[in-house]
């Protein structure tokens, strides 16, 4: 089912597509008590891997699995890499309960993950830059379920 | 990356550098779970390495699942 939140299109164009995302320990095994964390996600289809933000993964305390280079404007460098899991509230979109996600810097402070195309082959984007809208959808996915009173508006729309 | 975290797992990947080219003869493309400079096994895909680790390790402890690859693959964020 779409995501259309309704944006303006100097907004989009300056801080782009951004979803709110949950993110927590990889789903496996009988249900646990770790807690989760929720992050503004920029949907970024000029990024491979989807990535985190060093204090997501500080602040769950993920386990790392790997490390792997990232190829970045102005040069290259070397990332750990986390097992995680992607949760995304109010869309009824399926959970990613288990994924390989790199970790780095993200100075912009709207964002603390980057939505790659690894997580976007998924599903369908669609990008309007003059009227200021995107919308995703996920051809399986359960039926949108409104935000709930106190949602920055701001991120989702009207 | 900080210091302590690229500690992390170091035993590990270098095991992994030590026999790379050893399992790259059989293992091309399967997933390797080590810890502690042990292998636990060989997996078709991440998921099932994952879950392999998971079952004999816990979930909130680090252990290496990698890919058994000639080139080690970068990957671009523009």
């Amino acid at each position: 089912m779409p995501v259309s939140p309704r944006r303006d299109a100097r907004d989009l164009q300056l801080y782009g597509p951004r979803l709110k995302i949950k993110i927590g320990h990889p789903l496996i095994g009988p249900p646990n008590k770790f807690r989760f964390t929720t992050a503004d996600a920029l949907i970024d289809t000029g990024a491979q891997r989807t990535i985190l933000a060093p204090e997501a993964v500080e602040k769950l305390g993920l386990s790392k699995i790997d490390e792997t280079t990232l190829i970045r404007v102005g040069g290259e460098a070397k990332a750990d890499v986390y097992a995680a899991s992607l949760q995304f509230p109010y869309t009824g979109f399926s959970t990613i309960e288990m994924i390989a996600v790199p970790c780095c810097e993200l100075p912009h402070p709207l964002f603390r993950c980057l939505i790659g195309r690894d997580v976007l082959s998924r599903w369908i984007l669609t990008y309007d830059g003059p009227v200021g809208s995107w919308e995703l959808t996920e051809e399986t996915g359960a039926p949108w379920v409104a935000p709930p009173e106190g949602f920055d508006p701001g991120l989702w729309g009207e | 990356m900080a210091g302590s975290q690229q500690a992390r797992l170091a035993g590990e990947l270098e095991y992994y550098a030590l026999h790379k080219a050893e399992w790259l003869t059989h293992k091309t493309g399967h997933y390797v779970v080590i810890k502690d400079e042990e292998p636990l096994g060989f997996y078709p895909n991440f998921e099932t390495a994952y879950r392999a680790g998971v079952a004999t390790y816990g979930l909130r402890t680090d252990f290496l699942v990698k890919q058994i690859l000639e080139h080690e693959p970068a990957f671009f964020v523009y």
